[in-house]
């Protein structure tokens, strides 16, 4: 969970530098994490099981699971990791990303929701684009609201 | 909140809808993610919800209706300030009537924009007020250093060192000063924070500013702007 501090400070910057703000969202957010354990759920109503008394086994994550946020978590930061962010130790949800060209990427994740810096306006569609490729996003445009702030 | 009145935890009838109260206060603590105006107020408020009483119902409704009048303040956060971090900390010795522990309060702005603050019941007793300002020092620069290494990653190299603003000159004698004494040696673990010397520590003779404002509460309208630390600049 991304300390509310830091969101401020990365608007502050983002003021001060003139960066571009943007905001996304990613779709069904819970159901991309693994399961590492073993979890079984009823039959859900409507589906008709082969044989009575049998369970579902889940083999991805589900909303209301008590691990469902954490694995969401593993998920998204071992793929941010792994496409060359950068994790800050001072708050895990802050990833960062220097690319050669010289544009500076910052993304800052509050559960679904994330915040994209961006100092190079033709890299910010290059990063939406390989981040809707790893995850199915809505891009929300330019920051509005973010969680309890409206930005104008 | 009127700050001739200092609230108890047993002192009028107890509130019938608990509950509500609860309710209410986690709100308002939702609200102070951009109101550091109630902060004060909302801390204060919050330390009584196991048994509040219509005393403190009664002081949460004012502060509903300081909002009602003030529904458009917010942060200001202005382009093109300078990259530095700017911290303002003030204690309110031995504040609380049942405990007699202190209030820290501080805020932090980068450049120009206020983006920390806090207003918390201190978790020791102070037996001076220096040592209270002391211990507010000590949380402030611990603020201070985590924000300076968020700036770090966030390849921000600031202007200049972060200042911090202090309105009490004994605790500023003793941040400068490492040797200890009988009196102070007890709050060495704070000195231990100071001496790493992340912020340089200056006095201002009076804390007219937010941070002030933070320890006393809403009486009077409180306008945010960055023109309340124009005198420092």
């Amino acid at each position: 969970m991304a300390k509310i501090t830091t969101v401020r400070l990365l608007l502050a910057i983002a003021a001060t530098k003139n960066w571009l703000l943007e905001q996304l969202d990613v779709n069904n957010t819970f159901l991309h994490g693994d399961l590492y354990e073993e979890v079984f759920m009823e039959v859900p109503k409507g589906v008709i099981p082969p044989k009575p008394s049998q369970v579902c086994k889940l083999r991805k994550s589900l909303y209301g699971l008590k691990q469902a946020s954490r694995q969401w978590y593993e998920k998204l930061s071992t793929i941010l990791i792994a496409s060359g962010y950068t994790q800050s130790q001072s708050n895990l949800s802050l990833f960062t990303k220097q690319s050669a060209t010289g544009a500076f990427t910052v993304i800052l994740v509050y559960v679904d929701d994330m915040i994209l810096t961006e100092n190079d306006a033709q890299e910010i569609a290059l990063v939406k684009s390989q981040l809707h490729h790893l995850f199915k996003i809505k891009d929300l445009g330019q920051l509005n609201f973010f969680s309890w702030i409206r930005s104008c | 909140m009127d700050p001739q009145i200092k609230l108890h935890s047993k002192e009028s009838p107890l509130l019938e809808d608990i509950s509500m109260y609860r309710r209410l206060i986690g709100q308002l603590i939702y609200l102070t993610n951009t109101r550091p105006d109630i902060c004060f107020a909302v801390n204060h408020l919050s330390q009584f919800l196991s048994i509040p009483t219509m005393t403190h119902y009664q002081a949460t409704l004012r502060v509903l209706r300081y909002l009602k009048a003030n529904p458009g303040l917010g942060l200001f956060f202005p382009s093109g300030s300078p990259l530095q971090l700017k911290g303002f900390c003030d204690s309110d010795w031995a504040s609380c009537p049942e405990t007699r522990h202190s209030v820290t309060s501080f805020c932090i702005f980068f450049g120009d924009s206020l983006i920390s603050w806090q207003s918390k019941k201190q978790n020791t007793v102070s037996r001076s007020s220096s040592q209270a300002e002391y211990r507010a020092l000590a949380s402030t620069t611990c603020e201070i250093q985590w924000l300076s290494y968020l700036l770090h990653d966030l390849h921000i190299v600031p202007q200049a060192t972060a200042i911090l603003f202090c309105d009490n000159k004994s605790a500023l004698h003793l941040a400068a000063n490492t040797v200890f004494h009988e009196r102070s040696k007890h709050i060495e673990i704070h000195a231990m924070w100071l001496e790493k010397r992340f912020v340089m520590v200056f006095f201002v003779y009076s804390l007219s500013t937010l941070s002030h404002r933070l320890l006393t509460s809403i009486h009077t309208q409180v306008v945010l702007t960055s023109a309340v630390q124009d005198e420092f600049n």
